[in-house]
């Protein structure tokens, strides 16, 4: 329903003008009467207006774009929420129809250190994370084989949300530690998967997907939309956030469904089990005469993105780099927790430091679980040609093969961008096979990222970059796996006998350099 | 009974008993049962004294004014008036004579004379007298007690 919206100074008028004709030669200043009753009037219309306009809204789920340009959805959420229950969206919830609700992530493991022989830790067993917030529980009963221990444990969340997805090297402390466990544990292995209550734009884009391509009992659509909304034998959710679909790409007859979790990296990634659940879902609501195969991504080798960025001089240089590098690295020969020693500390660094400025530097830790995004931190002192730094590492960089560059307060920004980007990549559509109508982007292109630099902004809508020095050179470069570095987009493989590759990042595998 | 156009605006009277303006209705004639109107900008005097013009007690966040007066004019800052001080009384007569000023700029009177007196403990009582365009004196209003 299109309904005609009329402006403030529209409706003022237009009661003023109704008053004026009515009651010709009466005082119509907001010092009269009448006058202030017609204001009353125009201002009643423009409230009952909204509401108006309120129900039109709600009355199809249906995208706007506002005023700051931004594509949200036109209902309120109120309507969205009945919306998803007319048309019977899942919930996640076994038998409840709605919005998706925050969910627990998994995947956390920790070696418990230990100061008695065996130590029976139960399962339940809870503890927090730094902050407090985010409460953590075993998942099994462990007893422990030290001191000093060496078996893990493994941790789903109790809290949900986002905020529960862990990284490795997160410390937790035990609640109730019985005697003889240490007060605390550190992640080795992060808890992910953990997923924030469904937002207004995701609803309403699950929402028209349903409506456009409804349940037809095997269409191509329908594989993706039970894919996504497969549980296990218990109705348990499986998460499976994105699923990919490939019509007879194992022959006639056949349809391949590519599973991915939210997330990052080869976290996207769902384990075996999972896919043999999502299969075992898959064989039940199929056609009879159709074969599925679920299957995991093909994630064989992650891509190292370098993108060459000078900052904006706005705000008095805070986006600048500390120091010049000249463009080169710098290997780590050794590392402790928060140090790198160096051959040869770079004599612009060295000058910075002398300058007072406590400069920064990127490292690129290519150790596992250390992430795509470059280690930030401020050298303190260099003593010979170890730099002390202000803060720990989560993951160490690997002497001989990590390297570190000039830091600025624009790297991580950017580089959270290229990730964000990269992560929402599908799998490979090199074999033709892909369905179609649901279409997605497969390749890591330079053009994008360097679209993305571009409009990297800072909270207050600052550009934090100008330009990109060597554009169409050597601005934007990918490396596969430890390939060199070559300015050419990527394109992910499908060698139709293995899953479709999915492009993902490498640990340490974003570079932000001057 | 259609309305009779006998003047610019409603007319108002003080009941004694309540000491509280109200309309003046008609209870004969052709204009019997609508309000009368009159020429004696009595409801824009009322009305200029009693809203609020856009301020704020002390110590308070600003407060007030009127949604279709972005210039925060209008009314008069009479609300802001808390305590029972010595100078409360000329404060009241700076914020009648602030609405007179207005009416005066606004052409709906040509001069007004305001005087404002404490009657009683934290009570006081604001006199507004003014005259009309053509010069002719209309009866004085009072606010307050």
């Amino acid at each position: 329903m299109a309904v005609q919206v009329y402006t403030e100074e529209e409706l003022f008028n237009s009661a003023l003008g109704y008053f004026r004709l009515t009651f010709q030669g009466l005082d119509l200043s907001d010092n009269g009467f009448l006058g202030l009753l017609a204001r009353d009037f125009a201002r009643f219309f423009v409230l009952a207006q909204q509401e108006i306009l309120q129900v039109g809204n709600d009355s199809v789920p249906a995208y706007q774009q506002d005023a700051d340009g931004q594509i949200r959805s036109k209902c309120s959420s109120e309507a969205l929420d009945a919306w998803a229950f007319v048309f019977g969206l899942p919930s996640g919830t076994p038998g409840v129809y709605g919005r998706r609700g925050p969910t627990i992530s998994t995947g956390g493991i920790g070696v418990p250190g230990t100061t008695l022989a065996p130590i029976v830790i139960p399962a339940g067993s809870q503890a927090n994370d730094s902050t407090g917030q985010v409460v953590v529980q075993t998942t099994a009963t462990l007893t422990t084989n030290g001191p000093p221990n060496n078996l893990p444990i493994q941790f789903v969340s109790v809290s949900t949300g986002t905020a529960a997805n862990l990284p490795a090297g997160s410390v937790l402390t035990w609640t109730s530690p019985p005697v003889g466990l240490l007060p605390s544990v550190t992640l080795t292995s992060g808890l992910a998967g953990a997923k924030d209550r469904e937002s207004d734009s995701d609803l309403v884009a699950r929402l028209l997907r349903r409506i456009q391509q409804p349940p037809r009992g095997g269409t191509a659509a329908d594989y993706r939309t039970w894919g996504e909304e497969a549980t296990d034998s218990n109705g348990a959710p499986l998460g499976l956030t994105r699923c990919y679909g490939f019509p007879l790409r194992s022959g006639l007859g056949s349809f391949d469904l590519v599973c991915t979790y939210a997330g990052s990296g080869l976290g996207r990634r769902p384990p075996a089990g999972e896919i043999a659940k999502a299969q075992t879902y898959l064989n039940r609501v199929r056609p009879v005469t159709a074969t599925v195969n679920c299957m995991a991504p093909g994630m064989p080798t992650g891509l190292r993105i370098r993108v060459r960025v000078k900052p904006s001089t706005a705000k008095t240089g805070a986006y600048l780099y500390d120091w010049d590098d000249g463009s080169a690295f710098t290997f780590i020969t050794a590392a402790t927790a928060n140090t790198v020693t160096c051959a040869v500390v770079p004599a612009t660094l060295g000058a910075a430091l002398v300058a007072g400025q406590k400069p920064r530097i990127q490292i690129l830790i290519s150790g596992a679980g250390a992430g795509p995004i470059p280690f930030i931190a401020r050298v303190l002192t260099v003593g010979g040609t170890t730099l002390t730094l202000d803060r720990s590492f989560t993951v160490l960089p690997v002497a001989g093969f990590d390297y570190f560059y000039a830091g600025s307060s624009v790297v991580v920004p950017i580089a959270e961008r290229i990730r964000d980007y990269v992560d929402s990549l599908g799998p490979s559509r090199i074999s033709s096979y892909a369905d179609p109508n649901d279409v997605w982007e497969d390749r890591a292109l330079l053009e994008r990222i360097e679209n993305i630099v571009l409009e990297t902004r800072d909270s207050d809508g600052t550009r934090m970059v100008t330009e990109l020095p060597g554009h169409l050179i050597n601005s934007t470069q990918i490396a596969v796996g430890l390939g060199a570095f070559a300015p050419g987009s990527y394109r992910p493989n499908d060698l139709l006998a293995t899953p479709p590759e999915l492009t993902y990042l490498r640990d340490g595998g974003i570079e932000v350099v001057s | 009974m259609a309305l009779q156009f006998t003047g610019r605006d409603l007319a108002l009277k003080r009941d004694p008993l309540t000491g509280k303006f109200d309309f003046v209705i008609s209870s004969s004639g052709p204009n019997k049962g609508n309000p009368v109107l009159d020429d004696t900008r009595t409801h824009a005097v009322l009305t200029s004294l009693m809203s609020r013009k856009r301020g704020s007690r002390m110590g308070s966040a600003p407060q007030g004014g009127y949604y279709y007066d972005p210039t925060g004019s209008r009314g008069s800052l009479i609300w802001t008036i808390g305590q029972d001080k010595l100078s409360t009384p000329s404060q009241l007569k700076a914020y009648g004579e602030d609405v007179g000023a207005r009416l005066v700029d606004a052409k709906q009177i040509r001069s007004y004379r305001v005087s404002a007196a404490r009657i009683g403990s934290g009570k006081f009582r604001l006199d507004f007298a003014w005259t009309l365009l053509d010069g002719s004196s209309v009866n004085p209003v009072s606010v307050g007690a």
